[in-house]
């Protein structure tokens, strides 16, 4: 005892076998090891110290066996004495360290880890492989060694004591195994070594306990920590090299049967168990995989294994199709929200909130769907991937049920194929994949094409828009006509089913692009079209996949942005577009991946889909009704674009009319207005009498004409109209058409195309005016619109969603007006006064009633909506028309009731608004009418005066001003007298 | 009811100018499917089928290009207005950045006018430097047409030279198209004129061999089918003409034998073209729209209609083992090629 315990405490700071004495004699190791035997007996008291000794007679003898030439030469006699000396004490110590092992369950992690590596050891050293006898049957020391006293002690290890003791071992090694996964790294990792030295060692001698070493490293091979998964995995990866290299077939078919029995019970593990099971089994799944490597292809010939496997694969990952995520649209109904898309071609954040993860039914860790992901790709990496394709293909055809798990199936096993996620770098030796790169590119070309094709691609996730199209050319009103039930006979679940389905093709060509990198530049042509018919889609699911898609596809082949990728294909696109526009009943998508384009684009593009507008256009002139509503969007989405483009800058102000900043402007001039005349009426009159005046004047006038001429001659020239606009000028023309329309969803785009050309045309006054004149006569019957809003609401509730359409509808309109104004000015004016003015001031008379003392429930009816849009629409009208006396005076009139405290808030401030843009365009009226309503006097600024009393009574009744009117009446008061007296 | 009209299978965009002519590489040459298009702007463009996308373009002539043919791999002839048929020799199509091409030789046409050249492919061994390749076109005066022999692989002109003589040039106007046939070993050159006739030289001894009227307005291309010595002529007017040949020994004799009025009210064609496979025949017409009819029977078939502009150019390409499909390639002023799969 004393002996050994100098070399336990030397070496217990450091491994144990780093500072052992070398004791090769046989001799001394078998003095050695009685005592070590019976100390184990009475654990655990001393055990740092009875594993070190066992190290160090461990160490030499297995130094002794790796000091060997591998292979070349049998063991020498003594080292073959040597272990044989260790043999005969393995029963014992083996079942002592087992004990320890499994005993108490509180011990440090540094005994146990001791007690596994010294298990492992000795069985190692005792049993090793290259100990086994080529031939059982010859005793092999009978003759040789004549020392009784080891002799004694020596065993004979014949067949029948390898047998029984492999049996054994396996035996015990079942029971150490049984206590599972470890919760201290260290003591994983030294698991692992143990299996290790076991699976390298003794793997033909212990044959029946490989099965169960393996399934501890594999189960080992996602550990959290570094060191003990990629120990395993080089534990494995070497291992199966021996048994590559060996080609024992008992253990390749040991292993197959694994495989099989594993993917028999994993859909029942799935479905039933829980993740701390389902986990490990999968993990096992992934590890045989791993460990057979090339072996797989001839693994799937078999067909009961590839039944019983894809069987697995495609039950584990049946789809849930109840998340409600699936159903939620992208775009809003209107179809007028892709401002936000527009504005952020590429960023994440504006479509990131709807994102939608696969939810598989059975499980929802991502830890396991990596793990059948991995298992997949392993298959696609090593299997032949024509057989598997072909085989999952027919599972697609077999039934809607399999169909999406097979194209999940595909999507990992092509990304298998090319290495995706395998991290091969750490293995180095998985690089013999089956498949030629040739071979991937023809594979991934059929599967592209079949993936686009008619049938899978263009399957109905919606209710089928064609036929809502139909329906809204039936009822002019078909905004509200949601039917809960769909007219073409889909379930909501099969709805739902076939975008998952999109979704996964999607996932797929971004699979494709994934394997090909620049290769699949060649692909472009066929999918790109595609992709963008699903990115313009209205399933918020799909249209983000395909987002998706088209990001990975622009780092795959090396473009900077969806701009960059689209504006260099254009010509695909183009050229498919245009073709399809010749059959647009057949292809009512391809609308959209135009929008799309102009959409995720910037300037570049226009001038590449010049021709295919223009195509549009010519369509649109064909066919009136039908496609329109197909075709405005586009148009819509066109404008938006331009716009966005192309920011007006010559009238900075058109934006920021609600600022105010005009108002002021005019203020300045209206103020100083009166006093300017008559300084420069005294001056004129001097000047004539100098009698020079006129020469000044004419000179004056002259410079000002040749001003007036040098600024004239470059317009003489006629700047080209730059072509933005003129494409402009092209779609209002056509929209003029479509202001009358009976669907009311056209009506409502078309109007808000209009706003937006109106504002791209501002710059251009040439194109501008001519187009505003067309556009009024369509334009004003509008306004029609807004009385039946009052009608309906009052006789029928029942058909809420009609009239309210009808309001935002006439909304619209006064929308456009005042765009309309803002850019065109005088050129509308006396056209407002005769055709608007009365229509407004009707309304706002009639509906004053309604809104007085109404509750707060009341801002969110349509009524409100409309008396507000009206109100503040005027504030602009009068601020940028040069209205007449009477116009004004009827409009304050009609505006007045508005005043009244009792009102609500939104609707004062914007009469107040108005009353001010009043002021600035006609002081003196408004300020009569004010104080004549509010009925205050004229107070004068000096006592000397007399106070004014004006002494009309057109004061209406019954309507009480806030403090905000008094404070307008006086600011006006004051400006009033500043002006005539001062 | 009918079937509606097909569509092309896809179009070529971005010619710079009007596209005057498009003509396919032999696919025999050994190359990826090429298609080579001569603009308005004198430019020459090479497509490359297969990426549907430019291969490579450059300035060919000064004034617009109004003929292209590929000569074997890498060899380009382009006739221009500025009275130049040019050889080009063209960089292999593998490299990304190929260099502009070369000229190997130029050839000065006299004669102005929109007539096409037209080539005679020897198909003698590579080996010998001699010329393979005949060129004819038209010539000014008394020599109504004019053929040149070239060695396609070194540029080098040489024997022998023909000139095949009129009389009365002022009756029949204008060489407005071209062809050079080869039957029974002899080597003839037909050209059709303003007249609206076709005439027919010998080439051996330079003489006229027979004379075939056909329309009333001047004549603007025809084609030959020599299978069966049969040819389709258009003119500047809405019909087609038939002809037909007859070798009698060492007379040649020729006759009209069909007139057919084209669908829809065009007021001329621009090309016509027959496919090799003596099947169908195309005419593109100045309204804009491919006509096609059975060649045996001249049944009209199909009416293609996808250019806005006049067609300028029909032509259809060989069947070789890689690509078995026969394509028709139109261009058209729209500055649009569109290529087509019909009845294959």
């Amino acid at each position: 005892m004393i002996l050994f315990s100098n070399s336990a405490s030397s070496s217990s700071s450091d491994s144990p076998w780093s500072t052992a004495p070398s004791l090769s004699l046989p001799g001394g190791l078998v003095l050695n090891g009685r005592p070590g035997c019976m100390t184990i007996r009475m654990p655990p008291f001393p055990f740092l110290s009875i594993a070190s000794l066992f190290g160090v007679m461990l160490f030499s003898a297995s130094d002794a066996l790796a000091g060997e030439a591998v292979d070349a030469e049998p063991v020498s006699q003594d080292v073959r004495l040597h272990c044989q000396v260790i043999a005969s004490f393995l029963p014992g110590v083996v079942t002592s360290i087992a004990k320890v092992i499994l005993g108490d369950s509180k011990q440090g992690q540094t005994i146990l880890s001791m007690a596994f590596l010294t298990w492992s050891s000795v069985v190692a050293t005792a049993m090793s492989d290259r100990l086994m006898p080529q031939d059982m049957s010859l005793d092999m020391f009978q003759s040789k060694d004549k020392d009784m006293g080891k002799r004694q002690l020596i065993i004979n290890q014949d067949k029948r004591w390898w047998n029984d003791t492999a049996s054994k071992v396996h035996h015990l090694l079942k029971r150490i195994l049984s206590i599972g996964i470890h919760s201290h790294w260290k003591l994983r990792l030294s698991v692992c070594q143990f299996a290790k030295m076991l699976l390298q060692n003794c793997n033909q001698s212990l044959e029946n306990c490989v099965p169960l070493l393996v399934d501890v490293l594999v189960a080992h091979l996602n550990d959290d920590y570094k060191q003990v998964s990629v120990f395993s995995r080089q534990a494995l990866d070497s291992f199966s090299v021996i048994v590559v290299a060996r080609g024992s077939g008992s253990l390749i078919s040991m292993f197959e049967d694994n495989i099989h029995s594993l993917a028999t019970r994993l859909p029942r593990v799935v479905r039933t168990a829980d993740d701390t099971v389902r986990l490990p089994t999968l993990d096992l799944l992934v590890g045989y995989l791993r460990l057979l490597g090339p072996r797989i292809s001839s693994l799937l010939s078999s067909s009961a294994h590839l039944k019983r496997l894809s069987q697995a694969l495609l039950q584990i990952l049946e789809i849930d199709l109840s998340d409600i995520r699936i159903m939620e649209k992208h775009s809003a109904v209107l179809g007028s929200s892709t401002e936000s898309a527009l504005y952020h071609p590429v960023t994440e954040e504006t479509f990131g909130h709807s994102h939608y993860r696969l939810q598989f039914r059975h499980f929802n860790d991502d830890h396991i769907k990596a793990a059948v992901i991995k298992s997949i790709r392993l298959l696609g990496c090593y299997g032949d991937l024509s057989l598997l394709v072909d085989h999952f293909a027919d599972y697609f055809t077999q039934s809607s049920h399999w169909q999406k798990q097979a194209v999940l199936i595909v999507n990992e096993l092509v990304r298998g194929c090319a290495q995706i996620g395998l991290d091969c770098s750490e293995d180095g030796f998985l690089h013999c994949s089956v498949n030629s790169k040739e071979a991937i590119e023809e594979h991934i070309m059929s599967l592209l094409s079949e993936y686009v094709s008619e049938s899978h691609w263009h399957v109905p996730t919606t209710i089928d828009t064609r036929m809502e199209d139909f329906r809204a050319n039936q009822s002019s009103r078909s905004l509200a006509a949601i039917n809960v039930a769909s007219p073409n006979g889909l379930s909501a679940q099969t709805l739902n089913s076939n975008t998952i389905l999109v979704c996964l093709l999607l996932d797929g060509i971004a699979g494709f692009a994934e394997v090909l990198g620049q290769h699949f530049d060649a692909l472009l042509m066929t999918a790109l079209y595609p992709i963008l018919e699903k990115l313009g889609d209205s399933k918020g699911v799909i249209s983000q996949t395909a987002l998706d898609t088209l990001t990975v596809i622009c780092q795959c082949c090396g473009y900077s942005s969806m701009n960059d990728l689209i504006c260099h294909n254009a010509d695909y696109l183009i050229d498919a577009v245009s073709l399809n526009l010749r059959h647009l009943d057949m292809n009512p998508t391809t609308p959209r991946v135009l929008k799309m384009m102009l959409q995720h684009c910037d300037k570049a593009l226009l001038p590449l889909v010049d021709d295919t507008l223009h195509e549009v256009f010519t369509v649109l002139d064909g066919h009136f009704d039908d496609t329109a509503l197909l075709l405005v969007p586009v148009l819509q989405t066109l404008v938006e674009a331009i716009h966005y483009w192309f920011p007006s800058t010559n009238r900075a102000t058109v934006c920021e009319w609600h600022e105010g900043s005009r108002i002021h402007e005019k203020e300045k001039v209206k103020a100083c207005s009166i006093s300017d005349f008559l300084k420069e009426y005294c001056h004129k009159n001097l000047d004539m009498e100098d009698g020079e005046g006129g020469v000044k004047d004419e000179d004056f006038d002259q410079t000002g004409e040749q001003n007036g001429e040098a600024d004239d001659f470059p317009e003489d020239k006629k700047e080209p109209i730059p072509g933005h606009c003129l494409l402009t000028t092209e779609v209002l023309d056509r929209c003029i058409h479509f202001v009358s329309s009976k669907n009311a969803r056209l009506r409502l785009l078309v109007l808000s195309v209009i706003q937006h050309g109106l504002l791209i045309l501002a710059a251009t006054t040439d194109q501008l005016l001519p187009q505003v004149h067309k556009l009024w006569s369509p334009l004003v019957k509008r306004f029609a619109d807004i009385e039946p809003v009052v009608l309906m609401k009052v006789t029928h509730d029942i058909i809420n969603s009609c009239w309210w359409h009808c309001g935002v509808f006439g909304l619209q309109a006064l929308d456009v007006l005042c765009t309309m104004a803002e850019v065109s000015g005088d050129f509308i004016r006396r056209r407002v006064v005769s055709n608007v003015w009365p229509a407004l001031s009707t309304s706002l008379e009639r509906m004053n009633g309604m809104s007085l003392q109404s509750g707060k429930l009341y801002k969110h009816t349509v009524n409100f909506k409309l008396q507000k849009t009206v109100l503040t629409s005027l504030d602009v009208l009068i601020c940028e028309l040069d209205m007449g006396d009477v116009e004004l005076s009827e409009i304050s009139a009609a505006v007045l009731p508005y005043l009244d405290v009792r009102q609500p808030r939104e609707l004062q401030e914007a009469a107040v608004r108005i009353f001010k843009a009043l002021a600035t365009a006609d002081p003196d009226a408004t300020w009569l009418v004010l104080s004549d309503a509010v009925g205050c006097c004229l107070l004068p600024p000096h006592p000397c005066l007399t106070s004014v009393k004006l002494g009309t009574e057109r004061r209406p009744k019954g309507i009480q001003y806030s403090g905000v009117v008094m404070d307008l009446v006086c600011e006006l008061s004051c400006c009033i007298w500043r002006k005539y007296i001062m | 009811m009918a079937r509606p009209p097909p569509d092309p299978l896809y179009s070529l965009r971005g010619s710079s100018g009007e596209v005057n002519t498009v003509a396919f590489l032999n696919p025999n040459d050994g190359q990826d499917q090429l298609l080579v298009s001569g603009g308005s702007d004198g430019q020459v463009t090479t497509w490359s089928l297969k990426t549907r996308r430019p291969v490579c373009s450059f300035a060919g002539h000064e004034k617009s290009v109004i003929a292209v043919e590929f000569a074997g791999r890498n060899r380009l002839f382009s006739q221009g207005r500025d009275g130049l048929i040019r050889l080009w020799s063209l960089a292999d199509d593998r490299s990304q950045h190929a260099p502009t091409p070369r000229i190997l030789c130029e050839i000065k046409v006299e004669a102005a006018g929109f007539c096409r050249f037209c080539l005679f492919r020897r198909h003698i061994s590579l080996v010998s430097d001699g010329p393979d390749t005949i060129v004819m076109f038209p010539g000014e005066n008394e020599t109504a047409l004019k053929t040149v022999a070239i060695a396609t692989g070194t540029g080098q002109t040489g024997h022998p030279v023909y000139k095949l003589p009129v009389e009365q040039p002022e009756r029949v106007g204008m060489c407005m198209a071209v062809h050079l046939f080869e039957t029974e070993e002899r080597l003839f050159g037909a050209g059709g004129f303003e007249c609206g006739d076709v005439l027919v030289w010998r080439l051996e001894d330079e003489m006229l061999m027979t004379r075939v009227s056909l329309h009333r307005e001047p004549l603007t291309c025809f084609s030959l089918d020599l299978t069966c010595m049969r040819g389709i002529s258009g003119a500047a007017e809405n019909l087609c003409k038939i002809f037909e040949f007859e070798l009698n020994g060492s007379e040649l004799i020729s006759s009209c034998v069909k007139s057919f009025e084209l669908l829809g009210a065009s007021k001329g064609v621009s090309d016509t073209a027959i496919r090799s496979d003596g099947k169908i025949c195309a005419v593109g017409c100045w309204n804009g729209s491919v006509q096609v009819f059975s060649w045996k029977k001249l049944k009209p078939l199909a009416v293609l209609t996808y250019h806005t502009m006049g067609i300028s150019s029909v032509t259809f390409s060989e069947s070789c083992s890689s690509e078995p499909a026969i394509l028709l390639a139109v261009g058209s002023r729209d500055k649009r090629i569109s290529i087509w799969s019909l009845y294959n």
